[in-house]
């Protein structure tokens, strides 16, 4: 079956580009696809250049829907674990781990096991270890989607900040028409499967964004556009 | 102490009476049940032999035990790690898992004599599969998004196995354990009690076959004993593991 048909896109360094789409439109494929995981069966992912046929740690991190973090290591050896698996010493990928867990405001629970985190640290622990080996480009897949209303509109003010601080290149996949508006310098929205490129909004809100945004006028229009494009996909 | 662990003496204590009780007050007839003190009795006479024979059963149960064990978890992680191996060959494993195997035993024996070595081999064969069946469903319920979720990290197939599989593995690995553990201490006794010169097992058949009861429950004790130092082992290899972490 086809699930994605057509998707040409460009993403320039340090966009943050939302993807919404209907259902089973196509969405976590395309991440999949772009963070080497899958191979397409025609076309090719190019990131600088490079053809991504397998997966690429250090150039593109990954967040997933669970955080998946492994049960039986601290949040510390969490975030290392991407780097412990190129055998950076164990002094240096500490190191490094300390310091994503600061930037994803996690400090003092470096030693707890994930059972212990709250959803939405669990998430940030996720973050901080799909950040640690600095990659360029930062692929979200639904990040938020399990986490409570409140948790979610925390974490997506982090992840802005995070941005702006270190000015990765985001590909974030999300259900939530506010978090793409609210989020991304730009919303790609597919169609239903085969998913295709309907529409490539370009969302012209100043940063930093503030919550009092998502209630004016320009946010509601751009809502608006996108909300339409995921309804006749729908209907159909 | 809390009251679950006041209740749980008390049990143990009015098993023990029981046990004691029972027999004296003529309700259940001696050469059935002898009276616990009988038993123990029976064992403080005949220790030389009784304390004699556990180098032989425990020598038995410790080669078994690493044969069925470490075979068994180890072809577990193998078929788990393998769906092509695993669809081909858990039919014909589910199927000898139905066959009794206490009817090999007598081929054991002339396969390898009354000696130790007939007891090893029927104690590992009737403890592999089950303790390989253990180990499976572990390996089988492995999060495929851990696995998936590890590849995107970049790590190797080799680097999949060591961080994730074998570590997520661990728990059921040591439940394999305590069932084949388990196992392995009744295929050693069964083989010692049909046919051996010695060891633990052989003593219980031969006290039997003298209607000595109290010579029986002594071995029985033992046997017990034996069990109970598995299950105290196996608890704290268990509690290693709650609190497991690679670094």
């Amino acid at each position: 079956m086809l699930a994605l048909d057509g998707i040409d896109l460009e993403v320039p360094d340090s966009q943050f580009v939302a993807v919404v789409g209907p259902s089973g439109c196509g969405k976590s494929t395309l991440l999949s696809i772009v963070a080497g995981l899958r191979l397409p069966s025609s076309g090719t992912v190019l990131c600088d250049g490079e053809a991504m046929t397998a997966p690429m740690p250090r150039k593109v991190g990954m967040v997933f829907q669970e955080a998946n973090l492994l049960p039986w290591l601290s949040a510390l050896d969490n975030v290392a674990f991407p780097i412990k698996l190129r055998r950076v010493a164990r002094r240096e990928r500490l190191e490094a781990a300390r310091r994503m867990l600061e930037l994803t405001g996690l400090t003092g629970a470096e030693d707890r096991l994930p059972h212990q985190l709250s959803g939405g640290m669990k998430q940030r622990v996720a973050i901080a270890r799909g950040l640690v080996q600095n990659p360029g480009v930062l692929l979200m897949d639904e990040p938020f989607a399990s986490l409570d209303e409140q948790t979610r509109m925390v974490l997506g003010d982090e992840l802005l900040r995070i941005w702006s601080e270190t000015k990765k290149t985001v590909l974030f996949v999300t259900h939530s028409l506010n978090e793409a508006v609210y989020l991304a310098d730009r919303v790609i929205v597919l169609s239903a499967r085969p998913g295709r490129v309907v529409d490539d909004v370009a969302v012209d809100l100043p940063r930093p964004r503030t919550f009092a945004m998502t209630s004016s006028e320009r946010f509601g229009i751009l809502k608006d556009r996108i909300w339409q494009h995921i309804r006749n996909a729908e209907r159909r | 102490m809390t009251r679950l662990r006041v209740s749980q003496v008390t049990l143990y204590v009015a098993i023990l009476a029981a046990w004691e009780l029972l027999p004296r007050a003529g309700i259940v007839p001696r050469l059935f049940v002898p009276p616990l003190s009988e038993a123990l009795g029976a064992l403080a006479l005949g220790r030389a032999e009784y304390l004699g024979s556990l180098p032989t059963t425990f020598g038995e149960i410790l080669v078994a035990y690493a044969i069925a064990c470490g075979g068994g978890i180890l072809a577990g992680q193998i078929l788990g790690a393998s769906p092509a191996a695993r669809r081909m060959l858990l039919p014909l494993i589910r199927s000898a898992y139905a066959v009794p195997l206490v009817v090999l035993y007598p081929v054991m024996m002339v396969w390898f004599g009354l000696g130790p070595e007939s007891k090893i081999a029927f104690a590992a064969l009737y403890a592999f599969i089950p303790t390989m069946l253990t180990a499976l469903a572990g390996v089988a319920a492995l999060s495929p998004a851990l696995a998936e979720t590890a590849r995107a990290l970049g790590a190797t197939r080799a680097q999949q196995v060591l961080y994730i599989a074998l570590p997520a593995s661990l728990p059921s690995s040591v439940a394999a354990l305590r069932l084949g553990g388990a196992l392995v201490i009744v295929g050693v006794i069964v083989a010692e009690m049909l046919g051996a010169g010695a060891g633990l097992g052989f003593l219980i058949t031969r006290q039997r076959t003298m209607l000595d009861s109290p010579g029986v429950y002594a071995g029985i004790v033992l046997v017990l004993a034996i069990t109970g130092l598995h299950e105290v082992l196996l608890r704290r290899l268990e509690r290693r593991v709650a609190a497991f972490r690679a670094s």
